[in-house]
Parts: structure tokens; C-alpha cells; sequence
């Protein structure tokens, strides 16, 4: 059984967001399948765009990063693109996330 | 004599397996070479030995780029004019990089260092070089790319480094975009007649922007474009585009490393000397718009700072 | 300092002329049809350049009751250069011509002389520059409206001509004024020199600036101006078709020989004309190696896509 842990986004406003994520799955993509769109860019652990603020918990990388980005890091951030939880995690995002548009349709005929 | 043209580039990539799948079969380009950390990369309608070397590393970013000279005697007089003008330079053995003869290394003030040397191993073009086969095999469902064109690197000063390729190695500057002060925020420099080789922009020193490879025809970009997508690659905003500076049609997109790649067809031309034309300059406020990106006029922040 | 970029540098402009008294017929042809832009003129002389040249003019047309090539231009760094230029040309045995600034209009001194069993070269290493016709500040490069729905080609190419001793051309276009050669045709028995393609630039549509192909000594046989790619030139096509312009059987088509996609079409004096796109990365570099063809595969080489037996006489030269 691959061991799942809570992991906690937390945005600089306060709103937060929670998935349950296995420790063999990175964080983003984790969330991605729940419809979340985490802020990111090169998504291979090279040019820290992605870089939250761990508040709790551990981790660790699924793929290789780059160790001259990782030393530029402030202590206690993690890459959310080849991270993996090894415990329940939460952390503060860089820039909020955006949420993906599944009924995008439908919302506009609902909202009239 | 001189400075003839950008010939390749070597990169530190995290994982070299997966990095070499990426270049293989996404860039599409041979495999020329292996060592136990490095691969040797050639694109299809280039000669030389390689344009592109993979290093095993705990890092991502530029290790070190390549140009050739025409004389053999250009390397003694580049190291003494660098360590004259105040760089460090290495002499590199002939063989030490495989494929390739002596070379001198230098490292500029940006940080990045360039290798200098004459001779490379001629491995030829992938069709051949005698009556060559008609067309080339697909690689990745798309035609091959024709060679490694340019990249873009950071620094703090870009003006600085700019200055010494232009004082001692007769780089010609083709455009510049500068800051509401005059200051130079990216500076692009050639040896030939393509709009640039290298180019110098704002950010770390010592960093990566990007490494572009020429394709023939826009409609392999688009085609690339939609590969990319379809196989999950990271790529930029936008997707495919057009850049107002020089008016080429591009998509970027990263390698697992997390070094940005640049696809890109455009036949711009420059006079390949200095002092030819006047400069062609850019603001900041139309490099943001229309410069950055043309169809769309707007850059996303990520664009400048996302640097290996 | 000796890192300086020395020697020719550029292909600077083919200079024709045409039996077309006031030039009229020239002026409808290469303004409205082919998207030249017209820079300078005269009643009986005309200079254009392509809409992403910043030069005086790339090409230059003058009337003519003999009609002929007249020389092919190539810009060199600096005076001093033409003149160790000069010596060593007249030092090979070939006579130089040694005119004033302004004997051709916007360009500076220059040295004229006949290549061996070729056409007229002039080597000057000043002309005027007029800027670019976008402007230099945050330019749009983009085809100017009042040449939209023409080729409206972004640069001058290259220029072929004819020489009756191909090899006796090539070895002083390589050995005197330090060309180097992308791709050449040779015979299949003696592995004689039949044609070549000829360089000192490293530009993405390259390979040639000036090209050998076998005939009598000195004729043009075509000039040919770079596109951004096929799909372009496809639909440049449609508008010269459209214009009435003749094009070659051929029609659009691979041309493995300089590895281009090429599209072949004639001026109403039978001047051929090509848009191009394609073409190799070469360097100006003594290492690099030429493609080497034997005249048996060149058919396939010069037109991919036609029937190798189609009656195309692709070797006569046009003017």
C-alpha cells in the first residue's frame, strides 16, 4: 500500500486547498488532477517558479533538481513540481493557484 | 583570422538519461558520442562533431558554449587579448572535449565561459555527403531541424560582457533593448550574418535563458508545437508564437533538466560586421508588448525570470 | 587587432541590364510583380533592394540595346582591406579596375575585374546605407502594405552565372577572394568540376552566395532572393501566376542541390528568377567540407519533385 498523506496549499490570502497525495506522486501533479493549476514553468526542478514555503511536514524529490537553484532557496522551501510528501504537509504557495475550467459552459447558463 | 560562428553549447542537465531521451527524440537530434557523464549531440544539417554536450550533474544550466576560429593562430592571440583585457583564460587540450582540437577557454565578465578552437571532427550530414539520400528519415513525426542557432544567457551587466565580444572579438551587435535610462537590458551579438549567436540579457550571472534550434519551414514549428503538447512537454505560455525582435516564429519549451528550448524558423539577416547598419533598438514598453511576443503584445513574467 | 573580420563579407548587389529603353516594363515588373523596392532611378537606370535590406539597393537594372550581366557586387570591412584585395588579385595574373567613390551611385571605391572564364565582380567597402525601411526603433517586421500580395522577397540570395571553365572560376573565387564552397557537381568517370556553390556567408538560408554553373564564360543564369519558407513561396506562386508571370515548368519544387525549397520564374525578358528558402548553416571555415554530387544524380538534385526526363534545358542560362 503506497502511503497518502493530506497536503495543504495555503495562498498569501488566507484561502487554502487540500488533496490527499500518495508519496510516489509529485504535489503538482497531484493537484492538477484535482483541478488545480499550480504556479509553475519549467516543471523539471530548474528554475524555482514553483517554490512554496514549507509550514509543516516533510518531503522529498521524485526527480533530480538542480542543486544551484536548490541553494538559492530560502530554507524550508520546496520545488511542487518533483516533490513528493512523506508526512501530511502544508505549505504556502508562491501565487495562488488557479483553478481549472471544467464547466465553464455550464457556469455561464447558471449564472444567468 | 576570426571568429567564424556559434558551434555548440554544453549543458549540465540533473538526470542524463532522461535528458538524453529529450534531445533524442523531441529535439531530434543524433547522438554523435558518449562518455560515462557526458552525450554528444549533432542536428541533421550540421557537420561538426556535435552542437550540443550533455553533462551529468547535480545542476541545470549553461557548463560552456563553443565557437570556432579559422586560423589556429586566433587561439594564441584570443587568450592573450582576453588576459590582457583582464579574464580568465584555460588552455584546452586537443581531444579533452571529444570530437574537437585544442581550445582556449575564457571566461567573461557575464560569467559564462566561451571555448575558442579551430578543429572539429567533420562527422558530415545525416543524409550524407556523396550524392546524399533525397529526404531525411522523420524523427518524432516532423522533419529534422536544420542546427543549434543561438542562445540567450543572464547576466548582471550585459553591456560589459557585449563590450569585450565587440572590442576584441569584432562581434557585430545587431539589436538592443534598453532601459528608460539607456541602459542595456539585453544586447544581441553575432559573428555572421544571423541576428545573433549569443545574446546578453538581464539576471544572474552565469545563467540560462535559453538554447534555439532552426527548423525550416514554420509549419514545423507548428507541427513541433503540437507534439509538444501532446507528449506533456513543458512549454511557455503561449505556445507557439511570433517575436516582434527580428520576426521569427518560435515555441519554447524545457528539457527535464529544466533548460529551456527554443524551435524557431526565420530567415532575418544581418551584414555580419559592426558599424555596418545602425543599430536597431528596443524600449522596454514595446519589448513587453509586441517585441516579446507579437501576435499576442504581452509577456508573461515567467518568460524573463525563469533562468537555468 | 587580427581577430577582425576581414575579406568579403557580404553579397551586395547584381547589376544587369535590360533592352527596355526607359525601363518601363522593368519598373511594372520587379515594383508591382516581384516586390522589389524601388530606391533610386533614373530614365534609364534603377536601383532597388528587398523591404528587409537596410542597403542602398541590391539590385540595380540599367537599359540597354546590349542587354548582359554587368558585374555581381560584394562588399569587403574596410578600404584597406580593398586594397590588400586589389594586390592580390593583380598578383594571380587578373587585371583590376580601380574607380572613384560615386562612379556607381551610393557606392564608394571599388576595384572591378573579370573573374577567369567568368562574369565582372566589383569590390567596394562602402555603400550607402538608407536604414531599414521598418525604421530601427521597436521595428515591425512585417511586409510593407503597399507590397503585401507580392513575393515581396526579405533579402537578395545569391547569384549563378556561367563559365565555360568551371574549375578555372572556383579556384580563383576560393584561392584569390577566399570563398568556400557548401556543394558541387562533378563527372561521374574523371571527378571533373561541372558546377559549384560558392560562400563567405553563414546566414539560415545559405550555402551561396554566388553559384558556377557550366556555360559560355559569364552569363547570368539566375538570381535568386531568400523567403522565410515553402509555404510562402507556395503562395508567392499564386500571385505571380496571377500577375501573368511565366513561371518554370518545374513549378514549385525541392532542390536538393543547396538544399532548398525553390519556386523558378522568369522576368518578361526571359531573366530567371528564384525565391528560395531552406539552404544550410555553413561556416566560413577552411575545415568545412561540400557536398559532393556526380553529374548522373544532379537531375534528381536540381528538381526532386519533376520526372527527371521533363524537358526543363535547366542549365541555359537566362541572360
Amino acid at each position: 500500500m503506497i502511503p497518502t498523506f493530506q497536503v495543504t496549499i495555503r495562498a498569501e490570502d488566507g484561502q487554502e486547498i487540500s488533496c490527499k497525495v500518495a508519496s510516489s506522486e509529485t504535489i503538482m501533479s497531484a493537484f492538477d488532477k484535482h483541478g488545480y493549476v499550480l504556479q509553475a514553468s519549467c516543471k523539471s526542478g530548474g528554475c524555482g517558479v514553483c517554490v512554496a514555503k514549507v509550514l509543516s511536514g516533510n518531503f522529498e524529490y521524485l526527480l533530480p533538481m538542480s542543486a544551484n537553484k536548490l541553494k538559492d532557496v530560502v530554507k524550508g522551501g520546496v520545488f511542487l513540481c518533483r516533490a513528493a510528501p512523506q508526512s501530511n504537509l502544508t505549505v504556502q504557495a508562491p501565487k495562488k493557484w488557479s483553478v481549472k475550467k471544467i464547466s465553464m459552459f455550464s457556469d455561464v447558463l447558471r449564472d444567468i | 583570422m576570426a571568429v567564424t560562428r556559434l558551434n555548440y553549447v554544453s549543458l549540465y542537465v540533473t538526470d542524463l538519461d532522461l535528458a538524453k531521451k529529450h534531445y533524442e527524440e523531441i529535439v531530434g537530434l543524433r547522438v554523435t558520442d558518449v562518455t560515462k557523464n557526458q552525450i554528444y549531440f549533432q542536428s541533421s544539417d550540421s557537420q561538426d562533431h556535435h552542437c550540443v554536450i550533455l553533462n551529468s550533474s547535480d545542476r541545470s544550466g549553461v557548463e560552456h558554449i563553443g565557437f570556432k576560429v579559422s586560423d589556429p593562430s586566433d587561439l594564441e592571440e584570443i587568450k592573450w587579448e582576453s588576459e590582457k583585457y583582464g579574464l580568465e583564460t584555460v588552455t584546452v587540450d586537443s581531444g579533452e572535449i571529444l570530437g574537437i582540437g585544442e581550445g582556449v577557454k575564457v571566461t567573461l565578465p557575464s560569467g559564462h565561459c566561451l571555448n575558442f578552437f579551430y578543429h572539429t571532427d567533420v562527422i558530415g550530414y545525416a543524409n550524407g555527403m556523396f550524392n546524399p539520400k533525397s529526404i531525411a528519415d522523420e524523427v518524432m513525426g516532423v522533419n529534422p531541424l536544420s542546427h543549434l542557432d543561438h542562445l540567450l544567457v543572464t547576466c548582471e551587466d550585459p553591456a560589459k560582457t557585449i563590450k569585450f565580444l565587440q572590442e576584441v572579438l569584432d562581434f557585430n551587435v545587431s539589436e538592443m533593448a534598453s532601459a528608460p535610462d539607456g541602459s542595456m537590458i539585453a544586447g544581441f551579438a553575432t559573428v555572421g550574418n544571423t541576428m545573433h549567436n549569443i545574446a546578453f540579457a538581464g539576471g544572474p550571472n552565469g545563467g540560462l535563458h535559453h538554447i534555439a534550434f532552426y527548423v525550416y519551414d514554420r509549419a514545423d514549428v507548428i507541427r513541433r508545437t503540437d507534439l509538444l503538447k501532446s507528449k506533456n512537454i513543458p512549454t511557455m505560455e503561449f505556445g507557439l508564437t511570433r517575436h516582434g525582435v527580428a520576426g521569427v516564429t518560435t515555441v519554447y519549451f524545457f528539457d527535464p533538466a529544466g533548460n529551456r528550448n527554443e524551435f524557431q524558423c526565420g530567415a532575418y539577416e544581418t551584414p555580419g560586421v559592426p558599424d555596418r547598419v545602425e543599430l536597431v533598438t528596443w524600449d522596454v514598453a514595446n519589448l513587453m508588448g509586441k517585441g516579446g511576443f507579437y501576435y499576442e503584445a504581452a509577456v508573461e513574467p515567467k518568460f524573463f525570470i525563469t533562468v537555468s | 587587432m587580427s581577430l577582425k573580420h576581414l575579406g568579403i563579407n557580404r553579397l551586395a548587389y547584381v547589376r544587369y541590364s535590360l533592352d527596355d529603353p526607359k525601363l518601363e516594363k522593368t519598373r511594372v515588373f520587379y515594383k508591382e510583380k516581384l516586390g522589389l523596392m524601388e530606391t533610386s532611378s533614373s530614365q534609364t537606370s534603377i536601383q532597388m533592394r528587398c523591404w528587409h535590406e537596410p542597403y542602398a539597393f541590391t539590385t540595380m537594372i540599367e537599359a540597354s540595346k546590349s542587354p548582359g550581366l554587368t558585374e555581381i557586387g560584394f562588399q569587403v570591412r574596410d578600404s584597406r582591406d580593398l586594397e590588400n584585395l586589389k594586390e592580390k588579385i593583380e598578383a594571380s595574373g587578373i587585371d583590376v579596375l580601380s574607380e572613384l567613390d560615386g562612379v556607381i551611385k551610393g557606392v564608394g571605391e571599388s576595384i572591378a575585374f573579370n573573374i577567369p572564364h567568368g562574369p565582372r565582380l566589383r569590390l567596394f567597402s562602402a555603400m550607402n546605407q538608407l536604414g531599414y525601411s521598418t525604421g530601427h526603433t521597436s521595428p515591425d517586421w512585417v511586409t510593407p502594405k503597399s507590397i503585401r500580395g507580392t513575393p515581396a522577397p526579405m533579402f537578395l540570395n545569391h547569384v549563378a552565372v556561367t563559365s565555360d571553365n568551371p574549375q578555372a572560376s572556383v579556384d580563383f573565387l576560393t584561392n584569390i577572394l577566399g570563398f568556400y564552397i557548401s556543394e558541387k557537381i562533378v563527372t561521374d568517370d574523371s571527378g571533373k568540376l561541372m558546377s559549384a556553390l560558392l560562400f563567405r556567408m553563414s546566414k539560415n538560408v545559405g550555402g551561396q552566395e554566388i553559384s558556377i554553373f557550366p556555360g559560355p564564360a559569364g552569363k547570368l543564369h539566375h538570381i535568386a532572393y531568400t523567403k522565410d519558407d515553402a509555404s510562402d513561396i507556395l503562395l508567392d506562386g499564386q500571385y505571380l501566376r496571377n500577375d501573368g508571370v511565366n513561371i518554370e515548368i518545374m513549378g514549385p519544387t525541392r532542390q536538393l542541390y543547396g538544399n532548398t525549397f525553390s519556386l523558378h520564374f522568369r522576368d518578361d525578358f526571359g531573366v530567371r528568377l528564384e525565391l528560395c528558402s531552406g539552404g544550410r548553416m555553413t561556416d566560413p571555415h577552411p575545415e568545412f567540407k561540400p557536398v559532393v554530387w556526380t553529374e548522373s544524380q544532379a537531375t534528381r538534385a536540381l528538381s526532386f519533385y519533376d520526372d527527371e526526363n521533363m524537358d526543363t534545358n535547366f542549365l541555359a542560362y537566362s541572360l
